[in-house]
């Protein structure tokens, strides 16, 4: 009946049109109301300790840095790389935006910052060269979550201490899965780009001009070393890298490319404040709803049911997996790992299912939660971000998320496709 | 809220020569930009949502949707607000660990900015209500205006 | 009718502490006949100890389990308990907490929305890095260690030479992993439950600081209950902490052996070292005297004494 509540009060105040943030407000107020337990604290408590979190500090740096790229010219000297290297192929911009992200999700352990920064620098290149908006925006979108699959990924430490297994381990066990979700993107975004005569290639493959972008796009290369340096050596955490990262755009576009002016600067800021706030003040209101789902015990609700199923491994998986997906929808990636790991993990076990396998499925699964609506943060980044319509985000992030769950699905019928690279890795 | 975002670069990059308490500032004026920012982003009516389906009425059912959505709003800013209150008034003696700031100082951020959200939707319903705001522009999608 | 109670705490399911706790939420359900239902949640579920002692302030959760330290910006008086090198053992810890000073400090809570049932533990804190072995006080120096968000932990660090970094805790394990920080200080337990032997390398005891805990109610929800039920959750409440201490000396037991086992390299600071580590840190304690209230610590100190003196 609460999940009913849940579900109900959230979608019905986000179909007539309240804004999300309020939605989750709604909803926090009906599930209150619902609990018999009103109280104008709950939703004050939980709003400011969502907002006073510190792990969210990343994502305003990699929005402004995102800006300050795009302003300064640095952003486009890497893509000029980028396109230089792939131009030529149809739908060229498509597989950068996939080989940016997993460039990104090697340097940072957060998919909501790697996807503001996608957002920020690559869809308006895409906008600019007439690839459909929403497509992109949805390619983006899906290209970001690898992140917590890849090391660093704060949400794999969340989730192996929560669960007691080597957050290393766990680590190495997402590397293989990450890189075929990549591959996976690559490959729905090569069928779409062969029909679309939008994305037909503009240029044909040329050293000299290869040569010229390298040479042009050496101080923009060298950003993302340095925060994987810096951050491989201890020098700085993701959100101090975030800072870095803001510092270094502003100096090489201010001097070295001076395409930066400081009278743009003001300006700047008050656009990344802004997106970055609306996106922060929505999570804080996350916090209420996520609350409550825990006190009303909704997950353990839903896990009484599927216990009797855990005779088949490949069946019980395929059910924890829709569970997961399910909660995924409406729960963001944290709050998810927080509340399903303590009542999935014992079950997990029964079932002798390899915990680290089931790991890394539950990761990828909440990583694809992020991008599934009502509440996808991923979905409300990128749109807020690159400035296009959630509805237009959501249609285009359809078809990825369709291959997504058909690699999961894979993922669920031969665990060896994950625990075997994984081997060779330990 | 330039200020508070250029201060937090400047605290944040202290914090590794050694100024250990901007960690806690720089959280705390996070706190303000995200509350202040909130009520900027609706003044613009940029806020995230899902306008699609909405949009498909027509004027008049449109109309009582968006009277009824930030009416709905409006309670919630007001619940919202008086939570906070009790919040700041509990915490006016709590001295963060570091800096030494009030907390109540933290937590008004979202006092502020609830009145301020709570004023801006009780103008929008009365303005809807008066039909001072065209047919056109009752869900109108702000996201695309910002495209340059 | 039936009273529900949500009790939060910090610490995952598989602590010592998340195994009493819910041994209190049978007992409190079997003391009052059914009366008030417990339920537990466990690590951090309802957010983390700032979060859930305000929430157990203002009563919307009923019941919280975990270190006074938040509240040292309301309550200055448990400060005391953040002053290195004040206890010896666990006789010392009982003779303050389950003394007049704990009444005291419950008394003081009060005014705070608070009412105690009873006193636990997380234990004795240790160090922990993956630089190298710290077998002397010189070796601590320069040492990027992650102390608790307070001003005497700070301070106490600085005086002992490390570059002391004050930082939440959902921040400490990558920042360990990564480098950005080169230790931490935590009960062996703690480190343990929470994988802290992935990494660092090197453990060192020195019991510099021990943490209590307290076993709060919001008085909004103690108000609810009837004095009979009230006597019955307080007496779940000793008795599970009892339980807990039993679970909590099992674990100390063999919780280096185990840590060794995952190849943390554990040592005790040899007792001429310990002598230097107090040596330097005296400043901080009477620069932090008369912030606590300089009658509770000379009451603390004397009541240590006094276990002293019977040895
Ligand atoms: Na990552
Ligand atoms: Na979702």
């Amino acid at each position: 009946m609460t999940i009913v509540v849940f579900v109900a009060s959230l979608c019905g105040a986000m179909l007539l049109g309240i804004p999300v943030a309020f939605a989750l407000l709604v909803c926090g107020i009906a599930l209150m109301w619902h609990l018999d337990m009103f109280d104008v604290q709950i939703l004050a408590e939980n709003v400011l300790d969502g907002a006073n979190n510190y792990p969210l500090m990343a994502l305003p740096f990699f929005v402004l840095a995102g800006e300050l790229m795009n302003a300064g010219g640095v952003s486009k000297r890497i893509v000029g790389v980028a396109i230089a290297l792939v131009g030529h192929v149809r739908g060229g911009l498509g597989y950068v935006a996939v080989l940016a992200a997993l460039v990104l999700a090697s340097i940072s352990g957060s998919a909501i910052a790697d996807c503001a920064a996608l957002a920020a620098v690559v869809i308006p290149l895409m906008r600019k060269s007439g690839y459909p908006v929403p497509l992109s925006a949805g390619l983006v979108s899906s290209a970001g979550i690898v992140a917590p699959l890849l090391p660093p990924s704060i949400p794999f430490v969340v989730f192996g201490v929560a669960a007691e297994l080597s957050v290393t381990r766990l680590f190495m066990t997402g590397i293989a899965p990450g890189l075929m979700m990549a591959a996976t993107l690559m490959v729905t975004w090569f069928f779409y780009a062969r029909k679309d005569d939008r994305m037909i290639a503009r240029q044909t493959f040329d050293w000299p001009r290869l040569f010229r972008a390298l040479r042009e796009g050496f101080w923009a290369l060298l950003l993302p070393i340095v925060i994987i340096g810096g951050m491989k050596s201890g020098a700085f955490t993701p959100t101090e890298a975030g800072v870095v990262a803001v510092v270094y755009s502003l100096v090489i576009g201010m001097f070295v490319y001076g395409e930066l002016k400081p009278r743009m600067v003001p300006d700047l800021l008050l656009r990344a404040a802004k997106t970055a706030s609306t996106v922060m003040f929505l999570v804080a209101c996350a916090y209420v709803s996520a609350w409550l789902i825990t006190v009303a015990n909704i997950p353990q609700e839903i896990a009484d049911v599927v216990a009797p199923y855990m005779e088949n491994k490949i069946l019980f998986m395929f059910i924890l997996m829709v569970v997961v997906f399910l909660v995924g929808t409406a729960l963001d990636l944290t709050p998810t790992i927080l509340i399903l790991t303590p009542v999935m993990m014992p079950l997990v076990r029964q079932a002798e299912i390899d915990p680290y396998y089931f790991g890394v499925m539950f990761m990828m699964n909440n990583a694809i939660g992020l991008i599934t609506p009502p509440v996808g943060t991923v979905l409300n980044v990128v749109s807020g971000v690159a400035r296009v319509e959630l509805d237009q985000v959501i249609r285009g992030m359809l078809p990825f998320l369709a291959a997504y769950t058909a690699l999961l699905f894979l993922f669920v019928l031969f665990p060896d496709l994950i625990l075997v690279p994984a081997s060779w890795l330990r | 809220m330039v200020v508070l975002v250029f201060g937090n670069v400047i605290l944040r990059y202290g914090f590794n020569s050694g100024i250990t308490m901007s960690e806690e500032l720089s959280r705390f004026l996070f706190v303000w930009l995200i509350f202040l920012g909130a009520f900027l982003t609706l003044r613009e009516r940029a806020h995230l949502g899902v306008n699609g389906l909405v949009r498909l009425l027509p004027y008049r059912g449109q109309r009582a949707v968006r009277i009824f959505g930030d009416a709905a709003s409006l309670l919630c800013c007001i619940l919202l607000g008086l939570g906070a209150w009790r919040q700041v008034l509990d915490n006016m003696q709590n001295h963060s660990p570091v800096a030494g700031i009030p907390m109540g100082v933290v937590y008004f951020s979202c006092v502020a900015s609830s009145v301020g959200m709570a004023a801006l939707f009780a103008r929008s319903v009365l303005q809807v209500a008066t039909g001072r705001i065209p047919d056109d522009e009752i869900f109108a999608s702000h996201g695309e205006e910002l495209i340059e | 009718q039936d009273i529900k109670a949500k009790l939060g705490h910090a610490m995952p399911q598989e602590h010592p502490q998340a195994q009493a706790l819910n041994r209190f939420a049978e007992l409190a359900g079997q003391y009052t006949d059914g009366r008030v239902e417990v339920n537990v949640y466990h690590g951090s579920m309802l957010g983390g100890d700032d979060k859930m002692l305000q929430s157990t302030q203002s009563g919307t959760q009923e019941l919280f389990y975990g270190s006074p330290a938040p509240l040292a910006g309301k309550v200055k008086e448990v400060q005391i308990f953040d002053f290195p090198f004040l206890f010896n053992d666990m006789k010392e810890v009982d003779a303050v907490t389950q003394g007049p000073v704990g009444d005291r400090i419950f008394e003081i809570m009060k005014d705070h929305h608070l009412v105690g049932l009873a006193w636990g533990e997380t234990g004795f804190r240790q160090l922990s890095n993956n630089r190298h072995p710290v077998e002397t006080a010189e070796d601590i120096k320069g040492l990027k260690i992650r102390v608790m968000q307070n001003q005497v932990a700070l301070d106490t660090w600085q005086a002992l030479g490390a570059n002391a970094l004050p930082m939440s805790y959902a921040e400490v394990f990558t920042a360990l992993e990564t480098g950005a920080l080169d230790g931490q200080e935590n009960p062996y337990v703690h480190m343990y439950a929470n994988k802290i032997f992935e990494v660092q390398d090197y453990g060192t005891t020195t019991n510099h600081v021990y943490t209590p805990c307290m076993l709060l109610a919001s008085d909004e929800f103690w108000a609810k209950l009837s004095p009979e039920d009230q006597a019955a959750l307080v007496k779940a409440g000793k008795e599970s902490m009892a339980y807990l201490r039993e679970l909590m000396e099992k674990s100390n037991a063999d919780v280096v052996a185990r840590l060794a086992e995952e190849g943390m390299e554990v040592k005790p600071m040899p007792e001429a070292e310990m002598a230097k580590l107090r040596e330097a840190v005296k400043p901080v304690i009477e620069k932090y005297k008369p912030v606590v209230g300089a009658e509770l610590v000379d009451e603390v100190m004397a009541t240590i004494q006094k276990v002293r003196a019977g040895n």
